[in-house]
């Protein structure tokens, strides 16, 4: 069993049924299609507002490219210290932004609290062009560390960011894993908090390859278009990008996909301390950070267990990723099977 | 009939079937699968030299991140004025470069011609840190108006590059309608005639999405794959623009469609030219560029027939583009239809 990364799945059924079906007829190019076309009213009727949508085929562009519409060149952006953008994606930002820089804060289970924030950004001296202005800042739902903001904890941040005049970014290629968790309505996390823009991530959940770029404020859309076409990340087989959001919207199989991967990781989680691990975090998504021996570490790698080592969270740290193909019932078992 | 590109293409069964197939097993990420790993040794079969892959999900990926590891921010790149990374890549070249500049030439059919490109190099003044320096030239093959370049003209353009110290780049989104009109070996127009990298074409000629930097000097290979990251080209799920590049070079698939397309292409020449439409220029590949009456383009179009005017050739022309797909019997009725 490989819990190394939920990126390690393939397509999932309804999603390759898409894309296969697209494979007679021709289609206009760069988003004209039928599909593409489709695209905005779907995710407004998700989101219940309207919204614009723009794809890409990977987390690291759509949250790059979401977010060079937020900030400028010498502007700053707020984020977790180990935020995906900060420790996971080089020098993207910068590389979108014009030179914007990440300025990295604590915080709890690789969640920035509304306080803290505040605080920070209360704290920060402008020393005019000298320095970089905090304009922006972005949070991920969920977070590095396998929790979930709560409804309340992202309409606080919204809160600052409003007090401050902040843009608000969502970092959301596992926004489906906490949905799933809150059971709340996708707005009440983004757009009714003070979410400007969300990537909304599909490629971990079940998707080949694409992110969606969900813009709350309509006009940046211009501005994240060109963006997107200069950095070559417009298909112009537009429609197989939207063919697999579409799919993954139809029947809210992104939320069944990532019940099912929350489900598995609550099973893992439950396996593991049987066997003697400490969650690091209570787990609310589809990751799982442990602490656990040497031993039983080689014991589950003996049985065929994939699995990283993290070391941010101390030598004896480990990460365990869920996905939606994971296979619960021999994860249930786990306990028996490996003293066997 | 949509002769307006052939990105209106599907992907081609072969494609489908390699994505299919890596639908049920998981397979490590970025990159680490076994798929991945076999693609280095498949182009470097495939270009008869070690090469380095580096596949991306578009041509403009694919041209713009090549083209950072071969020119500095305050260098230029020499290419013509109709060339896909000065018409229509936005201002891609200088946001991967970090501001280098296009310097765009002209030349028949879209193409640099060598002694125009020496003579374009040797009369440029270099006023040192106030000047923009060429150091890399690209070209196109096939070319934007559906011209080939010979092996001849490539080995030109390469012996004054190498003549002036000039990298040399080739945007090949479609090299495979270059070759199957050439019927040469890949090597003869590229590493042989001294291309340093090449953005291999995929998408365009019967792929989903994937096109494929690679690059015949192996030492751009850290620099190449750093750019694609910080760009966010990377994929995670690799295996998937893996399988695309290697289901497309297997059994020669890349040139089979391409085949077909040029074929389609000089049947629509033909049943064109008997109404009346005249070829800007010969045709080589699968894009035709076509001079004819409003009266003759209107009943085309009454035919059902899609296909975009193409104003810098002049008020008269229109380009028509096959593909891998276009069905060449369908054009053959045309001719019937049309009376």
């Amino acid at each position: 069993m490989n819990f190394s990364s939920d990126n390690i799945t393939p397509i999932c059924p309804e999603i390759l049924a898409a894309i296969a079906a697209e494979s007679d007829a021709d289609a206009l190019p760069y988003g004209a299609d039928d599909k593409s076309r489709q695209l905005d009213e779907a995710f407004s009727t998700q989101f219940g507002i309207d919204v614009c949508v723009v794809p890409v085929a990977t987390g690291t562009a759509a949250n790059v490219i979401g977010l060079s519409g937020l900030v400028s060149p010498f502007g700053g952006v707020v984020c977790h210290h180990h935020a995906h953008i900060n420790v996971t994606e080089s020098t993207g930002v910068a590389f979108y932004g014009g030179g914007a820089k990440l300025l990295g804060m604590d915080g709890p289970s690789a969640k920035i609290e509304a306080d803290a924030l505040d605080a920070y950004l209360n704290n920060h001296v402008s020393n005019g062009m000298h320095s970089v202005d905090p304009e922006c800042v972005a949070i991920t739902q969920s977070t590095e560390f396998g929790t979930i903001y709560s409804v309340d904890e992202i309409q606080a941040i919204g809160s600052v960011c409003q007090k401050h005049d902040m843009r608000l970014f969502m970092d959301g290629a596992r926004f489906a894993n906490a949905a799933a968790a809150l059971d709340c309505h996708p707005s009440e996390i983004t757009w009714k908090a003070g979410v400007d823009v969300l990537s909304f991530g599909a490629t971990k959940n079940g998707a080949l390859a694409v992110d969606a770029i969900i813009l709350f404020d309509q006009e940046l859309r211009r501005k994240t278009e060109q963006n997107r076409k200069r950095g070559g990340h417009l298909f112009s087989k537009h429609r197989y990008l939207a063919a697999q959001l579409l799919a993954y919207l139809e029947d809210d199989l992104w939320l069944r996909n990532a019940r099912h991967a929350n489900a598995a990781a609550q099973a893992l989680a439950k396996s593991l301390s049987t066997m003697g691990a400490k969650p690091a975090f209570v787990p609310q998504g589809n990751e799982l950070f442990i602490h656990m021996t040497n031993a039983l570490a080689e014991k589950l790698r003996a049985a065929g267990i994939v699995f990283r080592p993290w070391p941010s969270l101390g030598p004896d740290a480990y990460r365990f990723v869920c996905a939606w193909n994971s296979p619960i019932e021999m994860i249930r078992a786990l306990p028996e099977t490996i003293d066997q | 009939m949509n002769f307006a590109s052939d990105n209106v293409s599907p992907f081609c069964p072969e494609v489908l079937e390699a994505l299919t197939k890596e639908a049920s097993a998981n397979a490590p990420a970025y990159g680490g699968d076994e798929i991945s790993q076999k693609l280095d040794a498949a182009f470097s079969e495939l270009f008869g030299k070690e090469v380095a892959v580096i596949p991306v999900a578009t041509g403009t990926a694919a041209n713009c991140i090549s083209l950072s590891a071969l020119v500095s921010p305050y260098g230029g790149v020499v290419c013509h004025h109709e060339a896909h990374i000065n018409e229509d890549e936005s201002t891609g070249v200088a946001f991967f470069t970090g501001g280098a500049k296009l310097l765009p030439m002209d030349g028949p059919a879209a193409k640099l011609d060598a002694s125009d490109l020496y003579a374009f190099i040797a009369d440029r003044v270099d006023r040192g840190v106030h000047s923009v320096s060429p150091e890399c030239v690209a070209i196109t093959q096939a070319t934007e108006l559906g011209a080939v370049y010979s092996i001849d003209e490539v080995k030109a353009i390469g012996e004054v590059c190498r003549k002036h110290d000039l990298r040399l780049f080739m945007d090949g989104a479609r090299f495979a309608n270059a070759m199957a009109h050439l019927k040469c070996h890949p090597a003869d127009v590229t590493w042989k005639a001294g291309v340093d990298a090449i953005s291999f074409g995929a998408t365009k000629n019967g792929a989903m999405a994937v096109d494929a930097i690679v690059l015949f000097d192996s030492s751009l290979k850290s620099r190449v794959e750093q750019a694609r990251k910080r760009s966010g080209h990377l994929h995670s799920k690799h295996r998937y623009l893996a399988t695309q590049l290697l289901a497309y070079i297997t059994d020669d698939v890349w040139l089979k469609n391409a085949r077909h397309a040029n074929e389609a292409a000089k049947t629509l020449a033909e049943v064109l030219k008997s109404q009346g439409g005249e070829l800007a220029h010969p045709a080589e590949g699968n894009e035709l560029f076509v001079k004819m009456s409003p009266q003759l383009a209107d009943k085309l179009r009454d035919a059902g027939l899609m296909f975009h005017g193409w104003p810098s050739l002049g008020g008269d022309v229109y380009r028509f583009v096959a593909a891998w797909n276009t069905d060449i019997v369908q054009i053959t009725e045309l001719k019937t239809t049309l009376g």
